[in-house]
């Protein structure tokens, strides 16, 4: 049974139906957010026992955009009881996109993030091919996926070098916890012979902002990752070259040796940051257990699959579920560790998107729901991406009522987390790859190959964490740049093999259509699932629904009160610092937040009408603080 | 799903876009008839390069990519390279390292607060106070996490040494800063003063 909560049932041929005798399927009875303060005060007391201390984090910094963080935090039990994640800025690219030509979709939702630069526009041109009915031709799908492939190799050392990095810096951890500098440098390295830094305290040296060599090795492979990403895109951020049904980018076989030679150098980059981030993490869960609990929460994920197989994606929502499994990245829903399903028509059925706790109106009840089922006939929620309706409303703000400008998008009603390290879980466990010399699923990791370059041949293994806390998710993360290259030569192989038989076509003719048409794009970015669901007619978007990463992860509480994943990683995390009670610098609940690799602009997808502004902050196009 | 029905949101159907006649303006006006366009890729390195930067839709915020767009049409002396530059700082700085300029040129709109909306300031970057570390991390951080901004990308390539001696900043104070396309009308009477001082400092 893949449904727990909504009362979806299949049929013995796998169809999915809605449980009879269920009045209203999809109803919500909104329960009032639990609170470890207010549960104090019940007791008696007129205000927060004083063990109690509120610690607000606003604005985190180094993540992308305006996060802010509100904690209670216990000095008794030196442990964070409380959090509300926060996002403070609303950008409203559903509703500049109402009304426009579709193809506007993808050059318009690409400025809905400046990290991710290619990425919104790669998911949009798909839902626009499968609105249009096209298909795009194999390169056309391989020069895509070796675009963000190059993507990835972006996003993931920015975060681990630029953003991330530094919490485990000499430059940080010397003010935190002396203790464990001074016991880093009498520790050597494990993975010294691979990465090169001898100590513990030289790969903390190493992480250290501006001037570390971590921290510039990381600055410096942007620069890599965006000559590819331009390869094949042929501009980046931002790419024009992006259409439905392939790419207008002109491709030769120098274009794929060009890339291939950037790749090589990430072979040896991400044997190193592999043995770095291994070497850094066992030391802090060495040298104490407790770090285990730091941004720890159930292993409930969401992941929408990546990277096409040419042979068989074919842009139909009919076959949704054939080509989502031949993802060489799978799509899936991993409850409590176990992967429940990897069919993207189940994971679509399941989601909704629920503003109980978000500065916006809920739209259901104020207009008949447009689509009671999806194209195949599967049941949708009225809370569902195509039901939903973008009404901004800034009005209630306490976290009783309203808090954030993220919505709480759940499946099955439950928090969903994504990330990389949630599609390598779900590759690891679906074991759907196709036979191919880099990369194998074991069903509890994944083992990776990477061919020479400077570096001799290396067999990387990555195994599914136990508990999913900030140092697994930076672990997985630093495995994905691995797990990235060896699906870049699966692609590139791929590519040449076409290329021999004379498949050179990266795009295919089409028309825009005039009648009624509903689609979707799901693809991942380089923090996990990505969605953007379409709905056009005469020629022009009628909705169109942007659903990222963040979104999910940043999520306030839903409407029966429970949390999202920020919130539920904050509550329990230990205070580790060993500075006293009114020294706390909130490192380790900063290192859970950043742990997620929060991006903001993609979370809130603007309008301030003329309100107070206190500084402007632009993100790529509009972001407005 | 063709037969079911759907409810339009209410302003779903947008009327043309404004802005996009003040465009079509502004190159009849700068062009004009018989002007000559520019065809053919320059050498890059040691070259002189003119970087727009602008933030998309955001009316004169955009100055920097629609002014370049605007000037590319424009015939210009064989060294001289246009080019958007509306990205992160840091990705700025691995173009400049990689185009290696003698001159660098770099034109955007930037609310100061200090000046009318449409006046235009020319600065040298030597000009500038020195710079801060804490101040460069922390625009970097911003940078990385997708914010485009005039200010993070010069004190990032400045700190990284990118920046030619010879740098010039054009920046034209906004007036119209909301969601939306072409500029206010202080702004829009910049564009051909803007043409003029870049073609000054260009032939300096």
């Amino acid at each position: 049974m893949c449904f727990k909560n909504l009362p979806i049932e299949f049929d013995e041929n796998g169809k999915a139906h809605l449980r009879d005798g269920v009045v209203s399927p999809y109803s919500v009875t909104t329960a009032e957010p639990k609170s470890f303060v207010r549960k104090a005060k019940s007791v008696g007391a007129m205000e927060a026992p004083p063990q109690l201390r509120e610690w607000n984090i606003d604005p985190v910094t180094r993540v992308a955009g305006a996060l802010a963080v509100h904690t209670v935090l216990d000095l008794q039990s030196r442990t964070a009881v409380e959090a509300h994640s926060m996002a403070m800025l609303f950008r409203g690219y559903e509703i500049i996109l109402q009304g426009r030509d579709p193809r506007d979709a993808i050059d318009i939702s690409s400025r809905a993030c400046g990290v991710c630069g290619g990425v919104h526009s790669t998911v949009s041109s798909m839902a626009v091919e499968m609105a249009f009915g096209i298909t795009p031709p194999p390169l056309g799908v391989l020069v895509r996926n070796l675009g963000e492939v190059a993507e990835m190799f972006y996003d993931h050392p920015l975060h681990l070098g630029l953003l991330a990095g530094p919490d485990y810096s000499t430059a940080i951890v010397s003010v935190t916890n002396p203790e464990l500098v001074k016991l880093a440098e009498r520790t050597s390295a494990p993975h010294s012979d691979v990465h090169g830094f001898k100590t513990i305290k030289d790969i903390m040296d190493g992480f250290n902002p501006l001037e570390g060599s971590i921290y510039l090795e990381a600055l410096e492979y942007t620069r890599i990752a965006r000559v590819m990403c331009s390869l094949m895109y042929g501009k980046y951020p931002h790419p024009s070259t992006l259409v439905p049904g392939g790419v207008s980018t002109k491709i030769s076989t120098s274009t794929f040796n060009e890339f291939y030679a950037n790749l090589a150098k990430i072979f040896d980059y991400a044997k190193r940051l592999a043995g770095i981030w291994d070497d850094i993490c066992d030391f802090f869960l060495d040298a104490n257990p407790a770090y285990a609990q730091v941004g720890a929460r159930p292993s409930n994920l969401i992941q929408t699959g990546i990277w096409d197989d040419p042979a068989v994606y074919d842009a139909t929502y009919k076959n949704i579920d054939a080509w989502g499994q031949a993802r060489f990245s799978a799509p899936g829903i991993i409850l409590d560790g176990k992967l429940i399903t990897t069919k993207l028509t189940q994971i679509n059925m399941g989601i909704e998107e629920f503003v109980e706790h978000s500065f916006y109106d809920d739209w259901t009840g104020k207009s008949p729901q447009r689509f009671e089922t999806d194209m195949l006939g599967n049941p949708l929620s009225p809370y569902h991406a195509w039901n939903k309706v973008t009404i901004p409303r800034a009005e209630g703000r306490s976290f009783k009522e309203k808090y954030s400008w993220g919505t709480a998008p759940r499946w099955d009603r439950i928090a969903m987390e994504t990330g990389v390290y949630g599609r390598m879980w779900t590759t690891a466990l679906a074991q759907q790859l196709p036979a191919n010399p880099y990369l194998e699923a074991t069903g509890s990791g994944l083992r990776i190959t990477l061919p020479r370059h400077e570096l001799p041949e290396m067999e990387l293994h990555w195994k599914v964490p136990v508990v999913l806390n900030a140092f697994e998710r930076n672990r997985g993360r630093a495995y994905g740049v691995a797990f990235t290259a060896a699906i870049g030569m699966m692609c590139l192989d791929r590519a040449f093999k076409y290329w021999r038989q004379g498949e050179t076509a990266v795009s295919t003719p089409y028309t825009v259509p005039k009648d009624e048409r509903v689609s979707v794009g799901v693809w991942e970015a380089g923090r996990g699932y990505l969605t953007h669901h379409m709905h056009m007619d005469k020629g022009k978007l009628i909705n169109y629904q942007i659903n990222t990463p963040s979104t999910w992860n940043a999520s306030p509480r839903d409407p029966f009160g429970k949390p999202g994943p920020y919130e539920e990683a904050i509550v329990g995390t230990p205070i580790l610092e060993s500075l006293a009670d009114d020294d706390i610098k909130g490192i380790d609940i900063l290192r859970a937040i950043r742990s997620f690799d929060p991006c903001m602009p993609c979370t809130t997808h603007m309008d301030t009408g003329r309100g107070i502004i206190t500084r402007e902050v632009n993100s790529c196009s509009c972001t407005l603080e | 799903m063709s037969d079911r029905q759907y409810t339009p949101t209410p302003g779903s159907d947008l009327a043309a876009t404004p802005g996009l006649e003040n465009r079509d303006r502004h190159i009849d006006l700068l062009l004009g008839p018989g002007a000559q366009v520019r065809a053919g890729v320059q050498r890059e390195e040691g070259c002189i390069f003119v970087a727009g930067i602008g933030l998309p839709f955001l009316r004169d915020l955009d100055f920097g990519m629609n002014w370049l767009a605007l000037a590319s049409e424009l015939e210009w002396p064989d060294n001289v390279v246009l080019e958007d530059m509306s990205y992160a700082a840091h990705r700025a700085m691995h173009r400049l390292q990689e185009v290696k300029p003698s001159k660098l040129i770099l034109v955007a709109c930037m609310p100061r607060g200090v000046d009318v909306a449409g006046t235009i300031r020319r600065y040298r970057i030597e000009d500038l106070p020195p710079l801060d570390v804490v101040d460069v991390h922390e625009r970097l951080v911003e940078a990385v996490g997708g914010i485009v901004d005039l200010d993070h990308t010069i004190a990032v390539c400045r700190y990284w040494k990118a920046l030619p001696d010879d740098t010039t900043v054009i920046e034209v104070e906004p007036a119209e800063q909301n969601f939306g396309l072409g500029f206010s009308p202080p702004v829009e009477v910049a564009v051909g003063k803007v043409i003029e001082i870049v073609r000054d400092e260009v032939s300096r």
